[in-house]
């Protein structure tokens, strides 16, 4: 971890790189010193369960506005959850567990993050490989005009696609939901495939919020979010956490499981950012997730030329094993005369990445969810315990009222209360 | 193709191309062939037609498909669509001789083919050229000579050329080689191309310039109601008889004692007594798009993948070579395979050497020809393919050898 604050002295990116390489991006404690003590309880008033945007976002709050004396852990052996970063055997900064691209139009989420980092303009742009061409997601009138092979105004994209559209009485699935928005033929070629490589799942068997979620526009933006703030933390991710981390009431532990922690001594306040079934032990039954893999692949830029001409490019191809690729580079804007290519494989098997939307999913967290209310003292937050998918911004926003509102919160009584 | 000939192949019932047979498969001693010619491909078509034509002789032709024209098949989809049963075959040729055979079965419609290759979210011209190198490397070549100039920089010159990895990378360096190339080659072949011969990827050229076209034959053109039309006109013949389905083995007694064309895999001839001879195959899917208007679907004829994580290694739109117009469009993924049907003979010495032994074999049989891609052992064209039988029954004289020595029972 830095020093404390924002680095904003003039260095160049690759020498901040090397240090967090070299750098332990957490505080070195000897995990026995926790994992053996007798006396957590009296040490903290709170432990939290996960370092990555909900843990950390907590911690802070609770050291910071309540006074909180607060233990993070997470089982990893880093900080910042699949945010992490980090600079891989070529020199090049990749995020470990997939691109994390920021965006969000929360005020409040701005300013909260923008204590622990600088930032650098980024507005993500996406290509498909669709049958031999390139095409911008989501769908704007380029996409119309060259799949359809058109020459369209915005206006005339509008009334085309209401062609192209088969209506439908009720938007149940997620094919609904597109077909009745821009017709069978570029559902079949952009969502059909990818949906059912993300997912598993046909889009037919998906809710219709699913794909809903995805917009067409008729004009020529072609950037992938339209939030107010586009922007990646200049020095990476793991550095904002690390800063986020960085204060006298936060002590992080990585590599220990919860388990490992001396159960009878713990305090009781505990804020929990895993799955939310894995806390009750999976008592009610294993909720389901998608998982990803990604496979790495470095290619030679000499002069720091960038390989994609977008960060992302979307295969929706069905026959293709997986569903994208990102150029790190595009994201974290670092020169380098290599560059890191991450191709993703959705997956059954591996770390938990993405709550599967099915009614019974839900149905069944719900039944998790009575449990956790039965326990005002332990904090349920982040996209895992709530069982939901949620965004980076949304996670932060989440924390932020969630830790507000949590009455167990206030001040550091409530072990002599309780 | 003009809605003339559409209407034509929708004329033809590909279900039962058999309709040429002469009936069972058995001799009728009035028509009793002096040839037997097995395979109904282009090496056995047209041996065919020179047999009966120019010999004058009963020519008998037998495949074991349903259907004449061997790999170079063609039909209607249930689409409507006119694809290429067994891939897309692109007809190119600077053979006079052997466009003039076949313009008496066929008029033609130009078709320049085009293919581009989906590298890192780009699509760039194959064979590599002006703008391949552009687009890959990001950067501005003004004309062939700086291009060239280039290339020769990002080259990597060897000592010797062995492999195939030597001839593309000293041809246009390592990067290159591996975006475009190396992929493609361990799918197609499931071999690296460090361990292909250095010839296997010398057949791709590089250009320097803006030519895009995959071919720079003097003639490429396709036949205008299909190849399956084609091959019905060359076997159209008063001395030819063919039939279809109809397996050599079943009716190799009949004909012990006629002289044999042979078009299928060598090895086979011989009942493999040497041990199989290895060949690559591949594997279609089909897939349908709705096209209104009559629009194409993919900018050119074909699409390379050339990345190895993606599982074929091209797409095809079949319209684009047949110049069909039609309100849907198939695109024919190409999937290479271990099993299946002998397409691709593997290049590989230990191959050519068994092939070799088998050829001895060939040779003391003057009684039977061995011609075609399957009987050689050998990648040919097509055009290849049809020089090679004209030249090959020019040659011979199988008559006066089963007249002369009357040694065929041995």
């Amino acid at each position: 971890m830095t020093s404390g604050g924002l680095d904003t002295r003039p260095k160049s990116r690759a020498v901040r790189r090397r240090e967090i390489r070299t750098q332990s991006p957490c505080i070195p404690v000897d995990h026995r010193a926790v994992t053996n003590a007798s006396n957590i309880g009296s040490r903290y008033d709170v432990v939290i369960v996960g370092a990555g945007f909900a843990g950390s976002v907590s911690a802070r709050v609770l050291a910071e506005d309540h006074g909180l004396r607060v233990l993070v852990i997470d089982r990893r052996p880093h900080i910042a959850g699949n945010a992490y970063d980090s600079v891989d055997e070529h020199g090049v900064l990749c995020h470990n567990y997939g691109p994390h691209i920021f965006h969000t139009n929360s005020e409040r989420v701005w300013t909260f993050l923008s204590r622990f980092t600088a930032w650098r303009p980024y507005e993500h742009r996406t290509l498909a490989e669709v049958d031999g061409r390139f095409i911008p997601i989501p769908i704007n009138r380029t996409t119309v005009n060259t799949l359809h092979g058109l020459d369209l105004s915005e206006a005339e994209v509008a009334s085309y696609l209401e062609k192209l559209a088969e209506p439908r009485e009720a938007l149940h699935t997620s094919e609904d939901s597109v077909v009745s928005k821009v017709g069978r033929d570029l559902y079949e070629r952009l969502f059909r495939g990818y949906t059912r490589k993300q997912w598993s799942l046909d889009p037919s068997q998906l809710h219709a919020s699913v794909c809903a979620r995805i917009p067409v526009r008729t004009n020529n933006d072609d950037r992938y979010f339209t939030d107010t703030y586009q922007a990646m933390p200049r020095d990476g991710y793991t550095e904002m956490f690390a800063a986020m981390l960085d204060h006298p009431g936060i002590e992080v532990q990585v590599g220990v499981e919860f388990d490992e922690l001396p159960a009878r001594t713990l305090p009781e306040r505990l804020v929990w950012t895993g799955p939310i079934d894995a806390y009750f032990s999976y008592r009610l039954g294993h909720l389901p997730y998608r998982s990803l893999r990604f496979e790495h692949e470095t290619r030679r830029t000499p002069g720091g030329r960038l390989v994609h001409p977008a960060a992302q490019i979307n295969y929706p191809n069905e026959r293709i094993p997986y569903t994208r690729v990102t150029e790190y580079r595009h994201l974290t804007g670092q020169f380098a005369e290599v560059s890191t290519l991450a191709y993703e494989y959705p997956m059954d098997e591996g770390d938990p990445y993405y709550p599967i939307p099915r009614p019974e999913n839900r149905e069944l967290y719900h039944r998790y969810e009575q449990l956790a209310g039965a326990l005002p003292n332990v904090l349920f937050v982040g996209r895992l315990a709530r069982y939901q998918y949620l965004n980076m911004d949304q996670v932060v926003a989440g924390a932020l009222v969630a830790v507000e509102r949590w009455p167990a919160a206030t001040g550091r009584t409530l072990r002599s209360a309780a | 193709m003009n809605s003339g000939a559409q209407a034509r192949h929708a004329a033809v019932d590909y279900g039962t191309m058999g309709s040429l047979d002469i009936g069972a498969a058995r001799p009728r001693d009035h028509q009793r062939p002096d040839v037997l010619v097995v395979g109904a491909g282009f090496a056995g078509s047209v041996s065919a037609r020179k047999l009966a034509e120019e010999r004058g002789l009963q020519v008998l032709v037998i495949d074991r498909r349903p259907h004449v024209a061997g790999n170079a098949y063609d039909m209607l989809d249930e689409n409507g669509v006119l694809v290429h049963r067994y891939g897309p075959h692109i007809f190119h040729t600077n053979a006079d001789k052997v466009v003039a055979f076949l313009s008496r079965f066929t008029e033609w419609r130009p078709y320049q083919h085009r293919v581009v290759a989906e590298v890192d979210g780009r699509f760039v011209p194959m064979p590599i050229n002006r703008r391949t190198v552009q687009a890959l490397h990001g950067i501005e070549l003004y004309g062939e000579e700086e291009t060239a100039a280039y290339l020769a920089w990002v080259a990597e010159p060897r000592e010797t050329v062995r492999t195939s990895e030597d001839s593309v990378v000293a041809k246009v360096g390592r990067d290159l080689y591996e975006r475009l190339f190396r992929g493609y080659t361990r799918k197609q072949w499931d071999l690296d191309p460090s361990q292909l011969h250095a010839s296997v990827c010398a057949r791709i050229p590089v250009r320097s310039g803006d030519d895009d076209r995959y071919f720079i034959d003097s003639f490429q053109k396709m036949p205008a109601d299909g190849y399956t039309v084609m091959f019905e006109r060359m076997l159209d013949h008063p001395k030819i008889a063919v039939q279809t389905g109809v397996d050599y083995a079943e009716v190799e007694h009949h004909y012990a004692d006629i002289p044999l064309v042979w078009t299928g895999p060598i090895d086979a001839f011989f009942g493999y007594r040497h041990g199989r001879l290895p060949y690559r195959s591949l594997r279609f899917e089909h897939e349908c798009r709705a096209t209104p208007g009559g629009r194409l679907v993919q900018p050119t004829g074909t699409v390379n993948y050339p990345n190895e994580r993606i599982p074929y290694t091209r797409v095809t739109e079949y319209r684009h070579l047949t110049g069909q117009i039609a309100e849907t469009s198939t695109l024919a993924y190409e999937f290479p395979s271990a099993e299946g049907d002998p397409y691709y003979p593997i290049p590989r010495p230990e191959n050519r050497e068994l092939y070799h032994r088998y050829e001895q074999l060939a040779n003391a049989r003057p009684d039977v020809l061995f011609v075609g891609r399957l009987a050689r052992y050998q990648y040919l064209n097509m055009d290849q393919v049809i020089a090679g039988a004209l030249a090959a029954v020019e040659r011979w004289s199988p008559l006066r050898t089963t007249a002369d020595t009357d040694h065929l029972a041995a």
